[in-house]
C-alpha cells in the first residue's frame, strides 16, 4: 500500500489521503459498499464501477461457506471470481460469528461455532481467518478480533479488547510468514468497549505494532450504544492513531454519521444501510430520506434529486414510477441502490473537495441545513463537530441554541428505520 | 406515438398465407431516426411496466430488446392510473423509461400470460387483475389511457374467454360480438383513434367462430356504425396488425399443460390461427403471444407465418435459474436417447466448479452483458481530485461471468444472478430469431422446415430441466433468512 497526505483540514481533523492498492487508488475519506456474498445487490460490478466507486467489501464469512475456498482458489480469488477490477477490503468473519451464531464460544485458540452447514464444531483461529482472507485476495484484510456487543460490560470487555491484542500479534505473524504483504494489506481493529481506559491500553499496544500493519480500523462501535459515546470514543481513537496510516470506522453509513466521523479524522467507513434500505424503497437525499413506499409520492413525475448524477437521477426516473415498482419489482431496488450508493460518494467526494479547498466546515454547515431542515440538529452531532473547532449553530444565543438540538437522531427521516446494524 | 409500417419481403409476399414469412417493422418517433425490426421476431414482456430485473442502463444497452409489450392492468390500483399522468409526447416511453431512439411500447389491459380465474367481463367492461384486487375497464376507460399514454401501438380491448371449457354456443357469440363492438369504439371517431390499432383475433376454440369473427373484420360496415368510422370501409381498415393470445387459447383447447403436451397443442392453435388468418389480408402484423418454447415458435413461424413473439418464456427462465444456450439449426440431427436441454439449471451442483460463460467456451461468440461485459464507459467524478482514480494501473478487461458465479448467485439469493440470466436469455433469443431470418433469406424453404424438424427432435420440449429448476429455486426461495445456509449441507459430497 501507498498512502499519501494529499491536504488536511485546517479546522477539524479531517483530512484527504490518496490510497494506492494493488487494484488502483482510493481517495479518502471513502465510503466502501458492502458486496456480501461477492455482489452489490442486484447490480454488475461494471455499473458498481461505473458509479465512481473504487472500494468495495466482501464479507469473509459468508465466502467461506459459499462459494467456499475451493471455488474461490480456482476462480484466482474473489476479484476474478465476481469481475471486480478495484480494490476489495474483506473483514476477519468474527463480527458474523458472534452476530449470526448463538452457539459461539470464544478460546484463547479461536472462535469455536457450530457449522451452520452440519451443526459440527467448527474453529475460526487468527491464523485460519488469515489464511482465508489469503485465498479471497482482498486488497485489505482485517484481523480476527474478539468481538463484544457495545453494549456489554463487566470483564468481558477487557478479556476481548486484550485478546484482540494477542489476536492480532498472530495475524501478524501468520501474514508476515505467507509472503502476501505486497498484495495484501493487513490492518488492526482497535477494540476495547466503550471503557476510555480500555481504549487506550488497546490503541496503545496496537500502534505499537504499527510497523506490521498498514491500518487501523476502530471495531465494537455502531451496536446500538449512545450516540454520545460513540463519538468520543472515535475522536479518542483518531487522535491517537498514526497520522500516516488510514483510519476505517467499521459499520457507519449514515451520512450525519459519516460527515462527523471524517471531521474526527476517519477515512474509511463501510455499512449494509445504504443498499439495504433502498430494498426497502428509501432514497437518501441531500434533503434527507425519501421513503418512496408512501402514498405522497405515487403521483410525484420528478426524479428523486435533479441534481443527481446517479443512472437513475440522470434519466428522470420518477417517484411515482419508484412508488409504482418498489417492493414488487427488483429493477426498483436496483435503480434505488445505484441512487443511494451514488448518494454516499456524493457526500464523501464533496466532503474530499471542501477539504481539499479547506472549506470543510462550510460544506458540514452545508449539509446540516440541507438535511435537517427543520433545523433541529442531534444534540451529538453538535457536539462532536464543536469538539473540533466546528460549531454548526454558531452566532446564536444560549436559548436558541437550545430550540435548536434535539436528541435522538433527528429529523431528516420520513420513517425511523430501526437498524442500520451491519449483516 | 411512432410512426409504423409493416412490409413482407418480396420473396415472402404472393406466397401461400401460411408459409414462414420474411418481414421489416420500420417505427420512427418524430425526429428520431427511423428504426428498424426485422421479423421474425420478438417483443419483451413486462411486469409493472419493467422488464424485470433489468436497471434502465442496462435495457438500454440490451441491443436485442427492440418492442416492449406493457400490460396496463397493473396500473388499475390507483384512480387515475398513474402511467396516464404523465406527459409530453411520449408519456408511455418517458414514465417507463424507455427510449423514443430505440423502443417501441404496446399497451395491452390483460397480461396476456395470465389465465387465472377472474370474473366474467360484462358487456362493456374487461374485468383485469392489480394487487389490490379485480377492476372493471370500460370501453371509455381504455380510449382515455390510451390517449393520455399514447403508446406506440394499442390493443384494442377483447372478450376473452377464460373461465374452464365447454363454452356455450351464446357466449361464444357474445365474446365475438363484444370484441368487434369494442374494436369499433377504440376506431371510432376516426380522427381521434390512436393511429396503430391492433386486434386479439376471437373466437375461442371454435373454428367457425374464428372464422366469423374475422370475417366480420372485413365486412363492409353500414348504417350507424359505418358513419362512426367513417372513412373506413371496415373495421379491418382500422387494424394494423393481429394479435394471438396462445395462454388462453390453450386453455381453451382444455390443454392446461402445455409442457406435456407442447407438440399437440401446437398442431391444435395452428388450426385455429389458420381459420382466423384465412379471411384476413396478409400484409399485416401476425403477433403470438406466450409461446412456451421454441419449437413451439418454430411451428408457428412455420405453419401460420406468425412475425412477432414475446419472450415471456425466455424470461421466466431467467427467473428460475436458466441460462439458455440451445442454438438453431442445432448442433446435429438427433440421435437416439435422451433430448437435449434448451439450458443450463445453474441451481445444478455441476456448475458449483464451472467457470466457463453460460454460452461456453466453444461456442460462437456472445453478446450479451453476462458473457462479455463491457468496461464502464464513464464514471461519475465525485471530487475534483479523483481523476487518477480512475486512470490507476491498467485494468484487465472484464471477463464474461462464469457459470460458477452465477450459481453462486442463486444460492445465495441474490438479486444479480437473475439480472445476469435476462440479459443473457434473451441475447440467445435474439440470435435464434437472427438465425431463422437467415435461413428464411436462404430461400431454401424446405431447408428451414427440415432444420425446424431436427431442432424438434434435437431439444427436449417437455422442459424437464425447467421443472428440476423451478423445484430448486423454490426450495432456495424458502429457505431464507438466518439459518438458510442449513440447506447448503452438502449431500451430493
Amino acid at each position: 500500500m501507498h498512502f499519501e497526505i494529499i491536504a488536511r483540514c485546517s479546522t477539524t481533523r479531517a483530512r484527504v489521503c490518496k490510497m494506492t492498492l494493488a487494484h488502483g487508488v482510493t481517495m479518502l475519506p471513502t465510503f466502501m459498499p458492502v458486496a456480501t456474498q461477492a455482489a452489490i445487490k442486484g447490480l454488475t460490478p461494471t455499473q458498481v464501477e461505473s458509479l465512481g466507486i473504487t472500494l468495495i467489501l466482501n464479507n469473509t464469512y459468508h465466502l467461506n461457506l459459499r462459494p467456499g475456498l475451493d471455488v474461490l482458489r480456482q476462480a484466482g480469488g474473489a476479484h476474478a471470481f465476481q469481475g471486480w477490477r478495484r480494490n476489495l477490503l474483506t473483514d476477519s468473519g468474527g463480527f458474523q460469528l458472534v452476530s449470526l451464531s448463538k452457539f459461539t464460544t470464544i478460546t484463547e485458540e479461536g472462535a469455536l461455532f457450530s457449522s451452520p452447514f452440519d451443526g459440527s464444531p467448527t474453529m475460526l483461529t487468527p491464523e485460519e481467518s488469515i489464511s482465508i482472507q489469503h485465498a479471497i485476495g482482498a486488497d485489505i484484510i482485517m484481523q480476527l478480533d474478539d468481538v463484544v456487543s457495545s453494549l456489554t460490560t463487566g470483564p468481558r470487555v477487557a478479556e476481548a479488547s486484550r485478546r484482540s491484542v494477542r489476536w492480532l500479534d498472530r495475524c501478524i505473524t501468520f501474514h508476515t510468514s505467507s509472503g502476501k504483504q505486497d498484495r495484501q494489506n493487513l490492518f488492526a481493529i482497535v477494540q476495547g468497549g466503550l471503557d476510555p481506559d480500555l481504549r487506550d491500553e488497546c490503541l496503545e499496544e496496537m500502534v505499537k505494532r504499527k510497523d506490521h500493519v498498514a491500518g487501523f480500523a476502530i471495531g465494537g462501535l455502531s451496536g446500538g450504544e449512545e450516540k454520545d459515546v460513540f463519538w468520543r470514543m472515535i475522536s479518542q481513537c483518531t487522535a491517537k492513531l498514526p497520522d500516516d496510516r488510514p483510519r476505517y470506522s467499521m459499520g457507519i453509513g449514515f451520512a450525519e454519521d459519516l460527515l462527523v466521523c471524517v471531521a474526527l479524522g476517519v477515512d474509511m467507513a463501510d455499512c449494509v444501510f445504504p443498499t439495504r434500505t433502498a430494498r426497502f424503497g428509501v432514497a437518501l437525499t441531500f434533503e434527507g430520506a425519501l421513503n418512496l413506499r408512501l402514498k405522497k409520492h405515487a403521483t410525484d413525475l420528478g426524479p428523486i434529486d435533479p441534481q443527481c448524477p446517479c443512472p437513475t437521477c440522470q434519466v428522470n426516473t420518477s417517484r411515482a414510477f419508484l412508488h409504482h415498482t418498489v417492493t414488487h419489482e427488483t429493477a426498483a431496488a436496483h435503480a434505488l441502490t445505484l441512487h443511494n450508493l451514488v448518494f454516499q460518494a456524493r457526500l464523501m467526494g464533496q466532503a474530499r473537495t471542501a477539504i481539499l479547498e479547506d472549506r470543510f466546515p462550510a460544506y458540514l454547515k452545508t449539509f446540516f441545513s440541507g438535511y435537517y431542515k427543520n433545523g433541529q440538529y442531534p444534540e451529538w452531532c453538535v457536539n462532536a463537530l464543536g469538539s473540533v473547532g466546528v460549531d454548526l449553530l454558531e452566532g446564536l444565543s444560549g436559548e436558541e441554541r437550545n430550540g435548536r438540538i434535539q436528541g435522538g437522531r433527528g429529523a431528516g427521516w420520513e420513517y425511523a428505520s430501526d437498524s442500520a446494524a451491519d449483516a | 406515438m411512432a410512426s409504423i409500417s409493416f412490409s413482407l419481403a418480396s420473396s415472402s409476399a404472393n406466397k401461400s398465407k401460411f408459409t414462414p414469412r420474411l418481414g421489416q417493422l420500420t417505427f420512427r418517433h418524430g425526429q428520431s431516426p427511423s428504426q428498424t425490426l426485422d421479423t421474425p421476431g420478438f417483443l419483451a414482456t413486462t411486469s409493472r411496466g419493467v422488464v424485470s430485473h433489468l436497471s434502465r442502463d442496462h435495457l438500454h444497452n440490451t441491443a436485442s430488446v427492440q418492442w416492449i409489450h406493457v400490460p396496463f392492468e397493473s396500473f388499475l390500483e390507483n384512480k387515475p392510473p398513474v402511467l396516464t399522468r404523465s406527459t409530453g409526447p411520449n408519456p408511455a416511453h418517458s414514465f417507463l423509461g424507455f427510449s423514443t431512439e430505440k423502443h417501441l411500447v404496446s399497451l395491452s389491459v390483460r397480461d396476456p400470460s395470465d389465465c387465472a380465474e377472474i370474473p366474467p367481463n360484462g358487456k362493456d367492461f374487461v374485468s383485469a387483475r392489480c394487487v389490490q384486487g379485480v377492476r372493471k375497464v370500460t370501453v371509455q376507460d381504455w380510449k382515455s389511457y390510451a390517449a393520455a399514454c399514447k403508446p406506440d401501438i394499442i390493443f384494442a380491448m377483447s372478450d376473452t374467454m377464460i373461465s374452464a371449457p365447454p363454452y356455450s354456443q351464446k357466449r361464444i357469440t357474445k365474446s365475438i360480438e363484444r370484441s368487434c363492438a369494442w374494436l369499433l369504439d377504440i376506431l371510432a371517431p376516426v380522427s381521434s383513434a390512436p393511429p396503430n390499432v391492433f386486434v386479439h383475433l376471437a373466437g375461442g376454440s371454435s373454428v367457425p367462430a374464428r372464422q366469423t369473427f374475422s370475417r366480420t373484420l372485413t365486412e363492409k360496415v353500414y348504417g350507424k356504425e359505418a358513419e362512426l368510422v367513417h372513412p373506413l370501409e371496415c373495421l379491418d381498415d382500422g387494424v394494423s396488425g393481429y394479435v394471438f393470445d396462445l395462454a388462453p387459447m390453450r386453455a381453451q383447447i382444455g390443454a392446461s399443460d402445455p409442457y406435456a403436451q407442447g407438440k399437440r397443442t401446437g398442431e391444435a392453435v395452428i388450426e385455429l390461427i389458420q381459420a382466423s388468418l384465412d379471411p384476413l389480408p396478409d400484409n399485416k402484423i401476425r403477433l403470438a403471444n406466450s409461446a412456451a418454447t421454441p419449437h413451439e415458435v418454430l411451428r408457428l413461424t412455420a405453419g401460420v407465418g406468425i412475425d412477432i413473439f414475446d419472450s415471456h418464456w425466455a424470461q421466466k427462465a431467467a427467473n428460475i435459474g436458466i441460462g439458455l444456450n440451445f442454438t438453431f439449426p442445432p448442433p446435429s440431427t438427433a440421435t437416439a436417447g435422451k433430448r437435449q436441454d434448451l439450458g443450463l439449471n445453474l441451481y445444478n451442483n455441476t456448475y458449483t466448479h464451472d467457470f466457463s460463460t453460460l454460452s461456453g467456451e466453444d461456442s460462437p461468440h456472445c453478446p450479451c452483458l453476462t458473457c462479455s461485459p463491457a468496461p464502464a464507459s464513464s464514471f461519475i467524478a465525485h471530487a475534483t481530485l479523483d481523476e487518477p482514480t480512475f486512470a490507476g494501473p491498467d485494468f484487465p478487461a472484464p471477463k464474461g461471468f462464469s457459470r460458477a458465479y452465477i450459481h453462486h448467485l442463486l444460492h445465495t439469493h441474490e438479486m444479480s444472478a437473475h439480472t445476469l440470466l435476462v440479459l443473457h436469455n434473451l441475447a440467445v433469443l435474439d440470435q435464434f430469431f437472427t438465425d431463422i431470418r437467415r435461413m428464411l433469406g436462404g430461400g431454401d424453404e424446405q431447408q428451414f422446415h427440415r432444420a425446424a424438424e431436427s431442432f424438434c427432435q434435437y431439444y427436449d420440449e417437455d422442459l424437464a430441466v425447467f421443472q428440476e429448476a423451478t423445484i430448486m429455486w423454490d426450495m432456495v426461495d424458502k429457505a431464507r433468512g438466518k439459518g438458510r445456509l442449513m440447506r447448503d449441507k452438502p449431500d451430493d459430497v
